[in-house]
């Protein structure tokens, strides 16, 4: 038997009530000292046993009237047994009706799936028995919940359902069912049911985002018994005839006023037939500017148009595309996009070889072609040109509103320009490099572009660049080029001809084609004007396209794929799902289906005749003993007892409207970030001297009470060691329910310190409408101030290796002064610089370089010696840890061939971070005529560092097992044979090594459907019937994060969530991927193809092997991740494949037991990881070691922790140290008897590390004294905000975010009848009644 | 002058009621002295008595010669003697007779009302030149005045009853039976008790005192709550001889223990009135010298209004 309402069975405690009246009465009884004892006595032997007898009936029946209503309210049932025809119990039903687009899709009669839904819904309410409950929820991109709970009024649910209507979104099915579960936590029957009245479609319900459904599950799991979901399809019409704007994308990222931009518009067949939808209309700010007939598209099939529109006037412009097709899914037809176009595009062309004649300068033509002057017309250009010296780059003011540079021929620059032109590019400017017989490629190659141009080549034959014939061009060693950058344009013969990079917030492009006509006449071809504008556009600083329409979702909602078996088979494991194919099917699913008897009615019945037959009994004895008395007090306590049992036997309930006030509420965030702590003359009211923070916390104060009229406050406080406007916002959006969330001000000195900035995050704030606003406080100007602005130093060094820090060192208002700058350890100083400053606004990058010598942790300083009148001395210094380590990741790289994929991978282990020992071995490696033999030694760990290159994969199993990391592309059968599988499987799953296994074209990981191997993959590879279905697919596949991967350590290539979702959503798509595979039970994906499910086109999938894990990725081609980036993403992914496989970096120990934390430096309270590993003499983990740390606190006393052994890591040891608010040293001893014993002497005495607890002095913070509104501006921007400063009027606010308070009318239905309520009112008239009686002596 | 605390037993209310009755035993006393009571001996007064046979040795004056003449034998008239009274007043002290009910006539306990009915008693019978004797009881005898007529006897009485106090279980047909054989002469016996002992003994008991000769006179002390049994609620019945209890719904006894109480005062009655013992109930409700004022009244009615 279960309860239904377990919680009311504590009401059998008042069970207890009649036995302590009964006990109470003999307590209280009247003492009589009595005479006539004879009497008393003879009569007391005569009626003793009825006397008792009567007592006795009458305490069981009261406690039985108790305990039976008690069970009554908890309603119990029986889940297994089925009576009276199967109508045994009440349910809960919650209607699920998919309100998406295609819902509206209609059949041969007229109809639409959707009213066909409404009716059958009617149906099905109009004719389940009385007792059932309904909730509605409408399937839509976002749910909507039309009952918070279910409601068993007919005539409710039937009004509700009549005014529904179909929306233009796709149902979320998951998050729809999600609602349904939590409408179905409010029902009151103990059956529940779920009926989805929908289309069939497949997308929408996410069948790879495991996530979502494990929520559902959760939810589901909270019911005695899942509720089973009936699924009502409607057969899709025959012929869906459906067009859709797929994209619409902007040839360019400038859009200037000067000439027509093109966009190209790609309309697809989303539906089942061949259509012609008419014409697509690109409307501009509302006028029609471009229009062109589709035609017929086949279905699956799509269309790309080229439409061109000149923009008149520089400003935001709003661009619809629209189709005309009188199609079944109207809403995919129009995509709307806003442009930001500019007016003006300053371009400065260096100049490198001057020359009186002058088309022999090398900027002659590009000149030219970006502002030609066309005599007799009034054509506009966009670019600017400026042709300028090399030395003029030497002032700073040079690069004042220039968008891109363009150094024609330069042979050199000078530091000074160097410098200038770094710091510019690096803030966002664009830089064109073109080569000449003058420009000097070690000058490029080392100072400005690293592994640029090699040699000239002046005799080609059959070149063409663009079918131009090219006579002479630079050439790149390709293999040799920077991590981070791309090639963007070929020659014909393949040789690079534009590579690009990014470099800080700017681009970089260098040509191999020079822009004279000294070796080639590429400038004298009409290619050549385009060409020239294009480079200067892509390098470029402004970006036009501001707001585009995301049009994937709806596109894909005309794609109308039922579910496959597949995806059937994995919604099963979350929810119970049924199909109805018909109205009877859906009869029967629902009406006709039982969960068990409701056996809380003869606990009722039999409660109440018990309660009579006591109130029988009572009056009998009453009357047999001459007292009964009428009393109206007892009598009406009576007949509540008696009502409340009648009332619970109506089964009454009460179906009404509930108003809820819905407040909206403002997030108001006070910045008590270290730069707060600054008091500038500004920075308080009315211009008195205060800190900021102290100004900050007043003006948020007034802000409050201004807000409070209108809407709810919720006050923060950020930034605690940097200031994080994305940490805060996504508080915000964690803290408030997003209906409520009107926006957020931040008071702030405006500086974002954090690395992800505040983009990502204040648009998700965009799209709920909430806009952020900022009041900045503090003094906008710098003043005199030399500072230590940033360091850039690798925390983690190996043993032997220098310590290099760049510090870049910022003056302002010094120029003609020096500025000295140290590299310190404590008081000793290592090195000294004495630098010129000359300019007002001066920055310069130093580097120092110190051999650290022995393992530890090294304390470091970059300080500078305080100028005169510097203004903010906290700048001066910037201290930093590195950890001298000799812990060592031993990796090997394998594949076929030297592919991308490979290549980046190897560039990015080898010799960058010498904690990494790289081996790598090609199959089949490139061989160069005449060039020296390949390197054939094996790979092999202890090969000394540098020595990478192998030529044949490991030796022995010994060998294989001395790698952490084994990274195996397209490899084949012959090279990872049988002996060779078993061997990566003993290193998997015994030695607890990382497998990273990356697709090809080839043999990875189809050949691999047997043998040793196959057990370690992640995927399954075979179909039902056993043959191989993993194949490789050459199509466009987008980079998208399942729910698992965007929580996973692996994927996290952002600490802002945001801010990762959007890294590899703009990922450009990788060229092919594995497709016919499925995820095996226990393995986790992690990423998928975005134009499919994850379960259909995993991308990254990983799991566990024995103390091993296994990654596979799908595609060979993550190095996308260094589009646009440079090599971070790229690096800090692998770093974190790597951390997540082989574990972390432990600085401390040797190769068998190692200790480290995963930071040198936290605040005092935070947690710090102590983390230790231990290795048998065989690298094999040792498990189940007692270990514990001891922590030596700067006091001297000492704190013991356990280090737990993390589960399915190859054997590492963690605990958690919460530190303690004493700053200083600490250092943490492993103590573990028996690895020790294990080890004898290769047991590192002692084990042990050191970090350090201080409250920092966190300079990045302190870098900038100036106030700056940079990044306010930016989220204002975003979100339609607005930006103050402290002494502006902010009434502006008052109403800034829209309405304060709103109502929603919710219809609930109360299941009064077993009311808690009723219960205790029950046992309180019951108990009144006998405490009552008793008092009066009665029974 | 402050009066001796003993003298609290005679107030002045009942004082004066009292002064206005006389008592008058039913049959023949022996006494010391002539009086108003008929004397047990025939002797020199105008009231004749009887005649019976002669023999040897009378006083051939008491000879009824009309009678000898009428019917041939000798007869001598015997007239009836007059006399003071004897009396013997016994005070049942046991524990039963320390319950003081509620709705008791100035909240006296039953031995209290029993201590001032004979208080009274001896009072009203030394003033009338009475002999008067007290005896009380527990589960022995406790105190024994012999009767005497003297004034001093009165005080003397008072004194032992100021001194009583409730005792414990009685076995009040063995103590009258004792009390019984120590009264020497033929005397009014007043037993003052609630009679709660088993019927049989007690009216054996009783037996005895009349079969001495006794004039008795049972007055039977019980509260108004003994009589009605009133109690409404769950109780704690405490047995005031033994210090048993028991927990019982008062109401569930009710009846029974009045049928049964009842029982018992029907047969107590019967067998008084078997064996001519007068038997007077009082509720310790009514004043004490009402009470008492209705029985000698009642008794002196019964004993035909006296002379």
């Amino acid at each position: 038997m279960s309860f239904f309402a377990p919680w009311m069975l504590l009401g059998l405690a008042a069970a207890a009530a009649p036995v302590i009246l009964h006990i109470l009465r003999r307590r209280t009884a009247d003492r009589v000292p009595w005479g006539a004892w004879m009497f008393l006595a003879d009569s007391l032997r005569r009626r003793r046993r009825r006397l008792v007898l009567e007592d006795v009936v009458l305490l069981v029946l009261r406690t039985l009237v108790l305990v039976l209503a008690a069970i009554a309210f908890a309603r119990p049932f029986l889940p297994e047994l089925h009576f009276f025809g199967g109508a045994g119990m009440d349910k809960d039903v919650v209607l699920v009706v998919d309100a998406s687009a295609s819902m509206k899709l209609s059949d041969p009669s007229g109809r639409t799936a959707f009213d066909r839904a409404i009716e059958e819904a009617r149906s099905l309410v109009e004719d389940s028995p009385k007792g059932t409950a309904f909730g509605i929820v409408v399937g839509e991109g976002t749910p909507v919940i039309l009952t918070p709970s279910p409601i068993s009024a007919k005539r409710e649910v039937l009004e509700l359902l009549d005014s529904l209507e179909p929306g233009d979104d796709a149902m979320d099915a998951p998050r729809s069912l999600a609602a349904a579960g939590e409408v179905l936590v409010g029902g009151a029957n103990p059956a529940k049911e779920v009926v989805v009245l929908g289309d069939g479609q497949a997308y929408g319900w996410r069948c790879g985002d495991e996530a979502e459904w494990k929520r559902v599950e959760r939810i589901f799991a909270r019911f005695p018994r899942r509720p089973p979901v009936v699924w009502r399809t409607f057969e899709r019409p025959g012929d869906v005839r459906n067009a859709a704007i797929a994209a619409v994308r902007p040839s360019r990222r400038v859009i200037g006023t000067d000439r027509p931009a093109a966009f190209s518009v790609t309309v697809v067949n989303a539906g089942s037939v061949p259509f012609s939808p008419g014409d697509v209309v690109m409307r501009v700010d509302g006028a029609e500017a471009a229009r062109a007939p589709v035609g017929q598209i086949l279905p699956g099939l799509a269309r790309t148009f080229e439409f061109s529109h000149a923009f008149a006037k520089p400003g935001r412009h709003e661009v619809v595309t629209s189709l005309d097709a009188a199609d079944d899914i109207a809403s995919d037809s129009t995509v709307s996009n806003a442009i930001d176009v500019v007016d003006a595009l300053d371009a400065l062309l260096v100049n490198g070889r001057p020359s009186a004649r002058g088309f022999d300068r090398p900027t002659a033509f590009l000149e030219a072609a970006l502002r030609p002057e066309l005599k007799g017309t009034n054509a506009v250009f966009l670019v600017k040109p400026r042709t300028v010296r090399a030395v003029e780059l030497e002032n700073p003011a040079v690069f004042s509103g220039v968008e891109a540079v363009a150094l024609c021929d330069v042979p050199f620059l000078s530091p000074r320009a160097v410098q200038n032109l770094s710091k510019w590019v690096g803030g966002g400017g664009g830089l064109v490099v073109v080569p000449g017989e003058r420009a000097q490629a070690s000058f490029y190659t080392n100072e400005l572009f690293a592994a640029a141009w090699t040699n000239w080549n002046h005799s080609l034959s059959d070149v063409a660049f663009e079918g131009a014939p090219v006579s002479g061009r630079a050439e790149f060693d390709e293999s040799a080029l920077r991590k981070g950058v791309d090639v963007a344009a070929r020659f014909s013969d393949g040789a690079p001809a534009v590579l690009s990079a990014a470099f800080g917030k700017g681009r970089t492009v260098v040509t191999a084609l020079p822009f004279d006509l000294k070796w080639t006449t590429f400038p004298a071809r009409p290619l050549f004007v385009p060409f020239a504008h294009e480079l200067v556009y892509s390098v470029a600083a402004t970006n036009s396209v501001s707001a585009a329409v995301d049009t994937r979702w709806r596109s894909r909602e005309g794609e109308l794929k039922p579910l496959t078996q597949d995806e059937l088979d994995t919604l099963a494991v979350s929810v119970d799902l049924g199909f109805a194919r018909s109205l009877d099917d859906l009869m029967a699913a629902v009406v006709g289906r039982s969960f068990g008897v409701e056996i809380w009615r003869p606990f009722a019945v039999l409660a109440l005749v018990l309660l009579l037959a006591e109130m029988l009994l009572c009056r009998r004895i009453d009357a047999e003993r001459g007292g009964h008395v009428p009393s109206l007090p007892r009598a009406a306590l009576r007949a509540v007892a008696l009502l409340s049992l009648l009332w619970m036997l109506a089964h009454v309930s009460w179906t009404h409207d509930v108003t809820r006030s819905l407040h909206r509420r403002v997030a108001v965030f006070a910045d008590r970030s270290l730069s707060m702590q600054r008091a500038d003359a500004g920075a308080g009211e009315d211009g008195v001297q205060a800190t900021r923070y102290a100004a900050a916390t007043n003006i948020a104060a007034r802000l409050e009470e201004r807000l409070l009229g209108r809407y709810d406050v919720e006050p923060f406080e950020f930034g605690d060691r940097t200031t994080d406007f994305s940490a805060a916002l996504e508080l915000a959006l964690a803290r408030i329910p997003s209906e409520e969330l009107a926006g957020a001000v931040f008071v702030t000195d405006g500086r974002d310190t954090s690395d992800a900035g505040p983009s990502a995050a204040a648009r998700r704030f965009a799209r709920l409408g909430a806009k952020v606003s900022s009041v900045v406080v503090g003094n906008p100007t710098n003043r005199t101030d030399a500072a230590v602005e940033a360091l850039s130093v690798v925390e983690n060094v190996f043993l032997g290796d220098k310590v290099r820090p760049v510090a870049r060192i910022r003056a302002d208002g010094l120029k003609g002064r020096r500025v000295v700058v140290k590299l310190m350890e404590g008081e000793e100083t290592l090195d000294r610089r004495e630098l010129d400053v000359d300019s007002d606004a001066w920055t310069k990058d130093v580097r120092f370089v110190h051999d650290p010598g022995g393992k530890g942790v090294r304390g470091y300083r970059v300080a500078i010696e305080p100028p005169e009148g510097d203004l903010e001395p906290r700048n001066d210094e910037w201290p930093f840890e590195v950890s001298v380590s000799d812990d060592r990741t031993n990796v090997l790289v394998a594949d076929r061939r030297p592919r991308w994929e490979f290549r980046y991978l190897r560039n990015l282990f080898f010799a960058r971070d010498k904690s990494v020992h790289l081996q790598y071995v090609l199959a089949e490696p490139d061989k160069l005529a005449g060039g020296a033999p390949a390197n054939t030694a094996p790979a092999d760990a202890t090969r000394p560092f540098g020595e990478a290159e192998a030529g044949a994969l490991p030796k022995t199993r010994d060998d294989w097992r001395k790698f952490d990391v084994i990274v195996l592309g397209d490899l084949g059968r012959d090279v990872l044979t049988d002996e060779v599988c078993e061997d990566i499987r003993y290193c998997v799953e015994e030695r607890g090594a990382l497998l990273v296994l990356t697709a090809g074209e080839r043999h990875m990981p189809y050949d691999y459907a047997a043998g040793p191997l196959s057990g370690l993959l992640p995927l399954a590879l075979t179909n039902e019937s056993g043959a191989v279905s993993a194949r490789w697919v050459a199509a466009k596949t987008p980079f998208a994060l399942t729910p698992s991967g965007r929580g996973h350590p692996a994927t996290a290539v952002s600490s802002s969530p945001s801010e990762n979702e959007r890294v590899w959503g703009s990922l450009p798509p990788a060229h092919g991927r594995v497709e016919g595979v499925a995820a095996k039970p226990g393995a986790e994906v992690l990423l998928f193809a975005g134009d499919s499910t994850a379960l259909a086109a995993p991308l990254l999938t990983v799991r566990g092997a024995g103390r091993g894990k296994v990654a596979f990725f799908s595609t060979d081609e993550t190095w996308l991740l260094r589009y646009r980036h440079g090599d971070t993403y790229h690096h800090r992914f692998w770093g974190n494949v790597l951390r997540w496989g082989a574990g972390e970096k432990l600085r401390d120990g040797n190769q068998r037991a190692r200790v480290g934390t995963d930071s040198l430096r936290c605040l005092p309270g935070e947690t710090v990881k102590l983390m230790a590993r231990f290795s048998d003499k065989d690298f094999m983990p040792v498990a189940g070691a007692k270990a514990k740390a001891e922590v030596k606190l700067p006091d001297g006393s000492l704190r013991t922790v356990d280090l737990v052994e993390r589960p399915g890591a190859n054997g590492i040891y963690e605990a958690e140290f919460d530190a303690t608010e004493k700053e200083g040293g600490y250092e943490a001893t492993v103590l573990a008897p028996a690895v020790e014993e294990l080890l004898g002497d290769e047991w590192p005495r002692p084990l042990a590390t050191r970090f350090a607890v201080d409250r920092g002095t966190a300079p990045v913070e302190y870098a900038r004294p100036a106030a700056d509104d940079a990044a306010p501006k930016a989220m204002a921007r975003l979100t339609g905000g607005s930006v103050f400063a402290a002494g502006d009027d902010l009434s502006e606010l008052d109403d800034a975010f829209g309405a304060g308070r709103s109502e929603i009318v919710e219809r609930v239905d109360d299941a009064v009848w077993d009311h808690p309520a009723g219960l205790v009112l029950l046992a309180l008239a019951l108990i009144a009644v006998w405490t009552l009686r008793k008092r009066r002596g009665l029974a | 002058m402050a009066l001796p605390g003993y003298m609290k037993w005679l107030p002045d209310a009942a004082l004066g009621k009292l002064a206005r009755i006389e008592f008058l035993a039913h049959g023949a006393v022996d006494g010391f002295i002539a009086g108003r009571h008929k004397s047990a001996r025939k002797g020199a007064s105008a009231e004749f008595a009887e005649h019976r046979a002669y023999v040897a040795g009378d006083d051939p004056r008491t000879l009824d010669w009309r009678l000898a003449a009428r019917r041939q034998r000798l007869y001598v008239k015997q007239y009836v003697d007059e006399t003071n009274l004897r009396a013997t007043i016994v005070l049942d002290a046991s524990g039963s007779m320390g319950y003081r009910g509620r709705a008791a006539a100035g909240g006296l306990s039953k031995l209290e009302y029993g201590q001032y009915v004979a208080a009274s008693l001896a009072y009203l019978l030394v003033n009338q030149q009475d002999a008067v004797g007290f005896a009380s009881y527990d589960t022995a005898v406790r105190d024994f005045v012999p009767a005497k007529a003297e004034p001093s006897q009165v005080r003397c009485i008072l004194e032992r009853l100021d001194a009583l106090k409730p005792g414990g279980e009685t076995d009040m047909a063995g103590v009258l039976h004792e009390i019984a054989e120590r009264i020497p002469r033929r005397s009014v016996v007043f037993v003052v008790s609630d009679f709660f002992a088993d019927a049989k003994e007690l009216l054996r008991a009783l037996h005895h005192l009349r079969f001495r000769r006794h004039e008795v006179i049972a007055i039977q002390v019980c509260d108004h709550d003994e009589l009605t049994f009133p109690f409404e609620r769950a109780c704690r019945f405490e047995d005031l001889e033994t210090r048993q209890f028991i927990d019982v719904d008062a109401r569930a006894l009710r009846k029974d223990y009045l049928a049964r109480l009842g029982a018992h005062f029907a047969e107590l009655s019967r067998g008084c009135g078997e064996m001519r013992v007068t038997h007077e109930r009082v509720d310790t409700s009514r004043p004490f010298h009402e009470a008492l004022a209705d029985i000698l009244v009642r008794y002196r009615r019964a004993a035909g209004g006296g002379r």
